[in-house]
Order: structure tokens, then C-alpha cells, then sequence
């Protein structure tokens, strides 16, 4: 199972109902540690939970909780964390916290509430929709400068020791701040996006908030967990909230139309260094039968297999598939996803069917994957279908019934999703129905990945 | 003399009574020369004769109920010509003298053989039908499919058959089931027919304008069994139920045009890929098209979506579901 595939957008998306959520958590009492050093810490210099202490201690006067209020009602309408990292007041947190109010803030407000109880207005300085990160601004407050965190050098430059103690803050489930302790487990591997391995347990409102070295120092913010999975967490890497907090620092106040801007220009920057990523790791011709269709040597665009040549009664037409996810989601908003290429590969033979039959068990199997679009952000799909055939000079190359399908994003201009279906069309009992789809990309990236990808669908014949 | 004939409530002939006088009264009683057990009639109802003129009359007997015509208005004598009918209580009658003319014998026709067409449809339909159950057929055999759905498409067919004979036998008096069985077989084995060929069709030339614009064919084609049925009922006015069947088809067809496409808003997703049902790659008729012609035409649809970007999106037919589906509560990011 792709377990990657789901992590981002379901941890992302742990936006459950607080009574549901505490419910579910319950409240059990865990009984206190005592203090003391215990038999099974003898290494650490002194014990565990004075640590904690002592980090959360210094870090709590810079952690926030960030709310996003409707504003007719007053209320919020869903909450996170943050943490203060410049003394002008300059905030970090994930911009899926703040992204309702930054795509409407006609309808939305921000706000924070610090660990003293102080409250004010937060206004949006800077967006990093491809790391999940933001900055916005606290009001300054009579006494001048704000106390705010440090960056830990070595987690800037990625130079943590795998096993460091990260200690992750933060307001979870509105339950009030507080302190998880974890380990720094180095980057997630077979990710394209990059990402802390987080082992500890981050929940639902932490997110945005800082996750700590024992010195206090900045090693990554809180983005996501794995909800199969347990204590499996992620963080952003320190560097990414390093730059974003730099380029906030030159920066303005951004308005909704900045937001607009800046999220077309980093999509688009997004997209042409993935497909330019995509085509330096180099795509090889797997084998499906006497076919052979493109696969990407990037470890991150993983390949699952299936088949179901061993189910019983035997089934008529065997299928083996291949699905690749490139495991990449860029969150946008709540109902908008982009950064995610899919491609899969399924050959169909037949010894028992007859080929009307089976024309009709691969009609079943060739339709291309449309989502729903929603309305307020998407355009609907439009598609063009045709029968395509192969050129003279490429005798290996296969007639196609491809369908390419292709929607736009309201708010954001020269950005599609595409979704394609092609079944080869050489064999009245075997076939090979490859669709993959890319969200968020250029139209002619798309196309010319389409057509990158088509062209290296081919079919060896055998020789009698 | 002549001849008193009793009539049902359709106007068919129930009884007929000889009357050799000149003279005969109508009644309840014994001493009638016709009787008639009808409790709305009276004792002596109506009297038969003939006026001064010779022609015959019937006259009220100052009864209750009186002395009814066709209308149902009210008369005391009405005079009879052979094709007027008359009414006492709730009993129709006609009377005709004996040198009543009739029509000429209708020549002998050899007779229309239609059991070898009806044979032939229920051999037809059923096993066109098998076929492309069987040819659908991608998972294991299974006798309850094929039963099942045969059942069903008998059943379908007989309520219809049924519907019609039964309207024909109302309204005629005669059922003529077979003609109507082999109106109703022949018209679904050629939707089921014009069904299938649409489909290739379309695969064969990809083309979207059939897969788009072939519904009126089926309405037409519906209308044209109804009319079938209607022509078995009676012959006349042919030309005034043609124009109401294919004006109700091309009602239908507009309706399913405007459902299809104005009234959906263009966001509702009703557009789908049409080249989604397959066929043996042999069935193709036209050439495929290159790979540079394919993406020419692809890259088209940029246009269109930048155009359907810039439009307001409007409410489809789901979105207030869907809307109502994400009334979130609070939410922890």
C-alpha cells in the first residue's frame, strides 16, 4: 500500500470535530514519571522530563495558537499553532493553517492566542504552498521587541543526528499548549517533498508549531502525521521555514490577490522543476506481456503490483497492474490538492473470452479518472478522445484509443490537472491500458509529458 | 315489419326481436311485445308505430323515465330512421324496418398468416437479446443473469402487449394480440438493434456526434411502435394521431436536449468521455489519427478551459448536496 499517499492529505486534513476527536482520545490519566534519574536513562545527562520542562519552559511566552474566525460569527472556524521567530514579531507556521483566510480574507480573519492569554490580530507576510509554510506578523506590542526562537544551525544544514531528542510544541485538539517529546529520524526517504521524520505524537491543531532541539533551537515545524501508523509524524525542515522567514523579513503585507500571484508563480515553479526532475531520473520500459510501457527510476514515483490471477473461480481475463504515485500533494485549500502525478499500467488477457467480450471487460477498465470538480475552484473537465496510431518509421509503436481530459483552477491562472486514458488497440485478446493524471501543471508540460509517456508505450512482437 | 334490437352500453347488438305488426309496444310487462329487464324501464315504456306519413315512430307512454335520444334529451315522440337510437331507462335500442338497407358483402381476403412473424420475432428478440447479454458477459456464467434479465424483458414486454390488446379489445372488440405482439417485438428488437449500432458507431468513426445526438432516432423510433399500436386499433384519422405521436416524440426530444444541456450548468460534470465503450480493434472503420494531429487538437481544449475559467460558475444540480455535506464544525489543523 502507497502509505505515503494518504499521509499528507489525511494528516493534513485532521480536521475532525474537537468533541469527536476527544472523544476518541480519551483523557487517560498517565501517571507521572518520577523525578529522579530512572535505571533506563542512565546516558541522559539529566532527566527526561526536567528537559521538557525546561524547554517548554523558555519556548511557551513564543508559542501561539493561530484560529481562523468566520468573521460574521466571531468564531473559529478551525485552529493551529505557530511560533514567533523574529523580535519584530514575525510568525511561522503551515500555511494550511492560514490558508482559508488567506485565498478569502474578505470572509476570514486571523488571530493568535499567546500562552499568557493575550490575544491580537495576525496579518500575512509570506506563503510557501510547496513546503506547507507561512509567516504572518504580530501587532507590536507596547514593550517593543518579541522574544522569538533561534534556528538550530545544524538542522538548517540538515546535519542532525539521526536519534536526536526533538521536543514538538503546540495546542492540540484546543486541548492548551503543550510538549511532546520525540526523535529527529532524518529525512523521510522516497519523498520528493522534504521531509522530517518525526517519532513522536503530533495531533490535530499542532500544526505550525515549532519543533525544538534540547538547546531551544528551531528544527523543523509540525505539518503532518501518519494516521495508520504510530508516533509516525512530520515536520518541515528547518531550512524551509529559514527562507520563507528570510524572504518575509524584505517583504510586505500580502493581500489576496498577492496570494493568488504568489501561489501561481510557486506552482509553476513547482512543476517545471518537477517535470524537469522527472525526466533527469530517466523513465525505463517495464514489461506487461509483450508490452512495454514507461516506469520512472525516481524512487519516489513508487510502483505498486497487483494481479488477480489468483483469485478463485479463476477469473476470465487476468489483470496485472502497476500503479506509481509520486506520493506529492501540495495543499492548497481544503477542497484543492495539487503536486500529485499518478500513473498506472494494467494489462488485460484473455484465453476464455471472445473479443466482443473482451472489448467489453477493457471498457470497463479504461475509463479515465475524473474527480469531482468543485465548482468555486475547478472548471470542469474537458476532454479530447481519438484513436491515435503509430508513424512509419516507429514499427514498435501501438494505435491508441486515448482520451485526454484536462481541467482549470479558478484562481489560479496557466494551471490544469490532466487525466488520461490510453488502451492499446493492436490485439483482439490482450490489452494494455495505461492513465495517468498530474495535478497542477502547465498545459504544456502536460501535454508533452502525455506525449512523453505515449511514446514509450510499445509492443514487442514475438517472432514464430 | 321490422326489427327492434337491443344495444350494450358500446352500441353492440345483444338481442334482436321480430316485430311482424306494424304496432308493438316496449315494457317491463308480460303483455310487451318486447320485454326488456331493465328496473329504470317502465311497465309499458314506448310504442312503436307507424305515423301518417308510414314512417316509424316511437312514442313515450307517459312513463317516468320518459323517451330518451342519443344526447339524452327528453321527447315524446321521436321518429326513427334506421340508424337513430333511442333510450328507455338505461337500455339502448335501434330499430330498423325489414327493407333496411345494408352494405354489400365485404369481398373475402385470403387471410393474413401472422403466426410465421410472430415465430420469427420471438426467436428474433430473445436471442438478439441472449447474444448481447452473453457478449456483455465478462464475469462467470451465470444462469440467474441470464434468467433474470430475461424474465424481466418478457415481463416488460407482455405488461406492454397486454396494455394494448387489452385497449384494442375495449375499444373495437377484438384483442388482436398477435398483431400487437409483433408490433411490440419488432419495435424493441430494432431499438435494441439501433442501440447496438449507435455504440459501434461511435467506436468505429469516434464519433461524438452520434454518441451525442442520436436520442430523437430512439424517440422517433418509440413513437412509431405507438403509432403501430394506435393504426391496429382503428384506421381513421391517421394522419391527425401521427402528428400527435411524433409532435409528443419531438416534445420528448427537446425535453431530453434542454435537460441534457442548457439547464445543467456546464460545471456539473454532464459531459463525459464518449469513447468509452469498446469494441474488437477490427471493428474500426476509419484511420486513426497521427500523434501531431491528436495533440493539435488536444491542446485546443486549453482555449475552452481558459474561456469556462473566466465564466461565473453556476449552482449544478449536486453542488447544494455537496455544500450541505461540507457544513464542517471547528477544525484543527
Amino acid at each position: 500500500m502507497p502509505f505515503l499517499l494518504r499521509l499528507i492529505p489525511l494528516a493534513v486534513l485532521v480536521t475532525v470535530s474537537a468533541s469527536l476527536t476527544a472523544q476518541n482520545i480519551g483523557f487517560d490519566e498517565v501517571a507521572p514519571r518520577p523525578s529522579g534519574s530512572s535505571p533506563g536513562f542512565v546516558e541522559m545527562h539529566q532527566p527526561l522530563s526536567a528537559t521538557a520542562e525546561q524547554v517548554f519552559g523558555q519556548a511557551q511566552p513564543k508559542l501561539l495558537q493561530i484560529r481562523t474566525l468566520l468573521k460574521s460569527a466571531q468564531k473559529q472556524s478551525s485552529i493551529g499553532s505557530g511560533f514567533i521567530a523574529s523580535k519584530d514579531g514575525l510568525a511561522i507556521t503551515n500555511y494550511h493553517v492560514v490558508s482559508q483566510y488567506a485565498l478569502e480574507p474578505d470572509t476570514y480573519q486571523l488571530e493568535y492566542i499567546a500562552a499568557d492569554g493575550s490575544k491580537g490580530a495576525l496579518r500575512l507576510y509570506a506563503i510557501d504552498v510547496t513546503n506547507d509554510l507561512a509567516v504572518v506578523k504580530l501587532d507590536a506590542g507596547e514593550g517593543g521587541g518579541f522574544d522569538a526562537f533561534a534556528f538550530n544551525p545544524a538542522a538548517i544544514n540538515g546535519a542532525l543526528a539521526k536519534g536526536e531528542r526533538l521536543f514538538a510544541m503546540g495546542n492540540p485538539l484546543d486541548l492548551g499548549f503543550t510538549i511532546v517529546e520525540g526523535i529527529y529520524n532524518g529525512l523521510v526517504e522516497k519523498s520528493y517533498q522534504p521531509r522530517v521524520h518525526f517519532t513522536g505524537a503530533l495531533n490535530p491543531g499542532m500544526s505550525g508549531g515549532p519543533a525544538v532541539t534540547a538547546n531551544n533551537q528551531i528544527a523543523g515545524v509540525n505539518v503532518a502525521k501518519m494516521i495508520r501508523g504510530d508516533l509516525v509524524s512530520f515536520l518541515v525542515p528547518a531550512h524551509a521555514a529559514y527562507a520563507i522567514l528570510n524572504r518575509a523579513k524584505n517583504g510586505d503585507e500580502m493581500d489576496a490577490s498577492d496570494v493568488r500571484a504568489e501561489i501561481t508563480r510557486q506552482l509553476n515553479d513547482w512543476q517545471k522543476t518537477f517535470f524537469a526532475t522527472l525526466r533527469a531520473q530517466n523513465f525505463r520500459q517495464a514489461a506487461f506481456g509483450p508490452y512495454r510501457a514507461p516506469e520512472s527510476d525516481a524512487d519516489w514515483f513508487n510502483c505498486w503490483a497487483s494481479t488477480n490471477s489468483n483469485d478463485r473461480p479463476k477469473p476470465r481475463t487476468t489483470i496485472n497492474r502497476s500503479s506509481c504515485d509520486t506520493n506529492t500533494h501540495l495543499f492548497l485549500a481544503d477542497d484543492m490538492y495539487a503536486g500529485n502525478a499518478r500513473l498506472s499500467h494494467t494489462y488485460l488477457k484473455t484465453e476464455e473470452l471472445n473479443a466482443m467480450q473482451f472489448s467489453e471487460a477493457l471498457s470497463r477498465s479504461a475509463l479515465p479518472n475524473l474527480p469531482w470538480s468543485t465548482a468555486n475552484r475547478y472548471t470542469p473537465f474537458r476532454c479530447y478522445e481519438n484513436f491515435m496510431a503509430a508513424t512509419a518509421d516507429t514499427p514498435d509503436r501501438l494505435t491508441l484509443r486515448v482520451i485526454w481530459c484536462a481541467r482549470a483552477y479558478r484562481d489560479i491562472p496557466e494551471i490544469y490537472d490532466i487525466s488520461v486514458s490510453a488502451v492499446t488497440q493492436d490485439h483482439s485478446k490482450e490489452a494494455l491500458v495505461s492513465t495517468f493524471s498530474i495535478t497542477g501543471t502547465s498545459f504544456e508540460n502536460g501535454i508533452s509529458f502525455t506525449r512523453d509517456l505515449l511514446s514509450m508505450l510499445e509492443v514487442k512482437h514475438v517472432l514464430d | 315489419m321490422f326489427w327492434i334490437e337491443v344495444l350494450s352500453r358500446q352500441k353492440e347488438i345483444i338481442q334482436r326481436h321480430h316485430a311482424a305488426a306494424d304496432f308493438v309496444t316496449i315494457g317491463r310487462a308480460y303483455d310487451n311485445g318486447v320485454i326488456v329487464d331493465d328496473p329504470y324501464v317502465a311497465p309499458a315504456h314506448v310504442r312503436i308505430c307507424r305515423d301518417e306519413s308510414g314512417a316509424m315512430v316511437a312514442e313515450d307512454l307517459a312513463t317516468q323515465n320518459g323517451l330518451l335520444d342519443e344526447k339524452g334529451k327528453r321527447h315524446h315522440r321521436i321518429s326513427l330512421t334506421g340508424n337513430q337510437l333511442i333510450r328507455i331507462g338505461h337500455t339502448w335500442l335501434r330499430v330498423r324496418d325489414a327493407n333496411f338497407k345494408v352494405a354489400d358483402e365485404r369481398p373475402l381476403q385470403p387471410q393474413r398468416r401472422l403466426w410465421p412473424g410472430l415465430m420469427a420475432m420471438l426467436i428474433l428478440l430473445p436471442g438478439f437479446f441472449m447474444l448481447n447479454l452473453w457478449l456483455r458477459n465478462t464475469g462467470d456464467y451465470s444462469i440467474t443473469l441470464y434468467l433474470g434479465q430475461f424474465v424481466s424483458l418478457a415481463t416488460g414486454i407482455a405488461i406492454w402487449i397486454g396494455f394494448w390488446s387489452l385497449l384494442t379489445r375495449l375499444l373495437t372488440g377484438a384483442a388482436c394480440f398477435t398483431l400487437h405482439a409483433i408490433i411490440a417485438l419488432t419495435g424493441i428488437f430494432a431499438l435494441q438493434i439501433i442501440s447496438f449500432t449507435q455504440d459501434w458507431l461511435v467506436f468505429a468513426f469516434s464519433s461524438n456526434f452520434i454518441a451525442q445526438y442520436s436520442f430523437p432516432l430512439f424517440w422517433f423510433l418509440f413513437a412509431l411502435i405507438c403509432f403501430a399500436h394506435m393504426c391496429v386499433i382503428s384506421s381513421k384519422n391517421t394522419y391527425r394521431k401521427a402528428a400527435i405521436v411524433f409532435s409528443l416524440a419531438a416534445c420528448a426530444s427537446m425535453a431530453q436536449w434542454f435537460m441534457d444541456n442548457p439547464l445543467i450548468p456546464e460545471d456539473s460534470g454532464a459531459k463525459r468521455p464518449y469513447l468509452t465503450r469498446m469494441y474488437p480493434p477490427s471493428w474500426r472503420v476509419i484511420a486513426p489519427e497521427t500523434e501531431l494531429e491528436f495533440f493539435a487538437e488536444a491542446e485546443k481544449l486549453k482555449a475552452q478551459l481558459d474561456e469556462l475559467r473566466k465564466k461565473e460558475p453556476r449552482r449544478g444540480m449536486f453542488d447544494n448536496f455537496l455544500n450541505d455535506f461540507n457544513d464542517g464544525e471547528m477544525a484543527h489543523r
